[in-house]
């Protein structure tokens, strides 16, 4: 029997890392789908702007109105129902002599809680 | 063998007939074992991954029930493929007959003012009938028929308690379809909000608080899922009674206002 030719085996070799391969790259791939969905969801969760809106007009009302906690009163109240209404979102101010102290707001995803000493954004 | 070189191991005993045999057999057995084994292992597999794949498709659809709710966007549409089992919808009220899962909430808890709302569904059920997957008032859940009476929920509602203001709110969303509406395949899912609603009650001079009570439809009963999710800790809600189809509970003591809000979602095509 002549002597076989070994020099062509690492073509077999090859084959079978590679094919190991790509079953990781499967398993990698089908995980990676599930994981891309839960970050998309909780980014499209987080209530940033709705927050960040919720703050720069209440920083305006301090403005508008720094001498009438009257019409300070009925703005913070339209707000606070309009959350309620439109976003389904608590939110509670305290404002005292012109000034508001405290925001809270919690839409059942994101609670978001702040105590105003002075507006620095 | 006088004169003649060494060459490796004697080979005289091989036959090329048993090694034949040999390997044929061996791959025979290979063949048999896929077979019998293997095949059915994938078919599972494919199942499988069918319900697998439907659970995300309703996570999806709840994410479109969310924007229509939540987020004031009038019209939503998803394509989305059903595959391995058939998507319904079951319509509000009674497009289908028989019982409806419903929710009463008892604003006073003394009957004066009992509020109800039937909820509808889209509803997925597998080939082989193991599974149930279904979106139901915001809440993603699945049943098998092993356990009739049991249920899971996968994705929760957006039901809330405050406890910094004491309030509660919690948002019925009612399913209406314009037709029988049944898919299998690739199709698209187009949900319209009708009209919503909101009513605000302050219960801080009440005693006795609000009772919520689910009712399941004994043939899509998810009321273990409902249970699960009203005990929830952060929701504290305190469980009264309950049997195979029915749940009660009562919100928190301390309790001042009650926010329910209503949506109406048309189906217009699936």
């Amino acid at each position: 029997m002549a002597r076989l030719n070994e020099e062509g085996q690492w073509i077999i070799l090859m084959g079978f890392i590679i094919c190991v391969g790509i079953f990781f790259l499967a398993i990698l791939l089908n995980q990676s789908i599930l994981v891309g969905q839960t970050t998309a969801e909780s980014v499209i969760e987080f209530p940033k702007t709705d927050i960040q809106d919720l703050r720069s007009e209440l920083r305006m009302l301090t403005f508008r109105y720094p001498a009438d906690p009257g019409s300070m009163a009925d703005s913070i109240d339209d707000i606070t129902a309009i959350s309620l209404y439109n976003k389904a979102a608590v939110v509670r101010i305290l404002e005292s002599g012109g000034q508001i102290t405290e925001i809270h707001y919690n839409n059942g995803v994101t609670t978001y809680d702040e105590t105003i000493l002075w507006w620095n954004f | 063998m006088k004169g003649r070189s060494y060459s490796g191991p004697d080979d005289q005993a091989v036959s090329e007939t048993i090694g034949y045999i040999i390997i044929f057999g061996i791959m025979l057995t290979g063949i048999a074992l896929v077979t019998l084994y293997g095949y059915p292992m994938l078919v599972q597999e494919q199942q499988n991954t069918n319900i697998r794949n439907m659970e995300r498709n309703m996570i999806v659809l709840q994410n479109d029930l969310k924007g229509l709710t939540y987020k004031n966007v009038p019209y939503k549409e998803t394509t989305l493929q059903v595959a391995g089992g058939t998507m319904v919808v079951f319509s509000e009220p009674g497009m289908n007959g028989g019982l409806k899962s419903n929710f009463t909430v008892d604003v006073y808890a003394n009957g004066s003012e009992v509020l109800s709302f039937d909820t509808g569904e889209i509803s997925y059920t597998s080939q082989d009938t193991t599974t149930r997957i279904s979106l139901e008032n915001g809440a993603v859940h699945t049943r098998y028929w092993s356990f009739p009476l049991g249920s899971a929920m996968l994705a929760e509602p957006r039901w809330f308690y405050d406890n910094e203001t004491k309030t509660f709110v919690m948002s019925f969303i009612t399913l209406n379809a314009t037709e029988y509406f049944a898919q299998t395949g690739i199709g698209t899912v187009g949900l319209k909000l009708t009209d919503t609603d909101q009513n605000t009650y302050d219960l801080s001079a009440v005693a006795q608080k609000p009772v919520v009570h689910y009712y399941a439809d004994p043939e899509n009963n998810y009321n273990i899922a409902w249970r699960n999710y009203f005990n929830k800790s952060s929701l504290r809600m305190n469980y009264i009674s309950g049997g195979g189809f029915d749940s009660s509970f009562s919100l928190d003591p301390g309790l001042q206002t009650l926010v329910i809000k209503t949506y109406n979602v048309t189906v217009i095509s699936l």
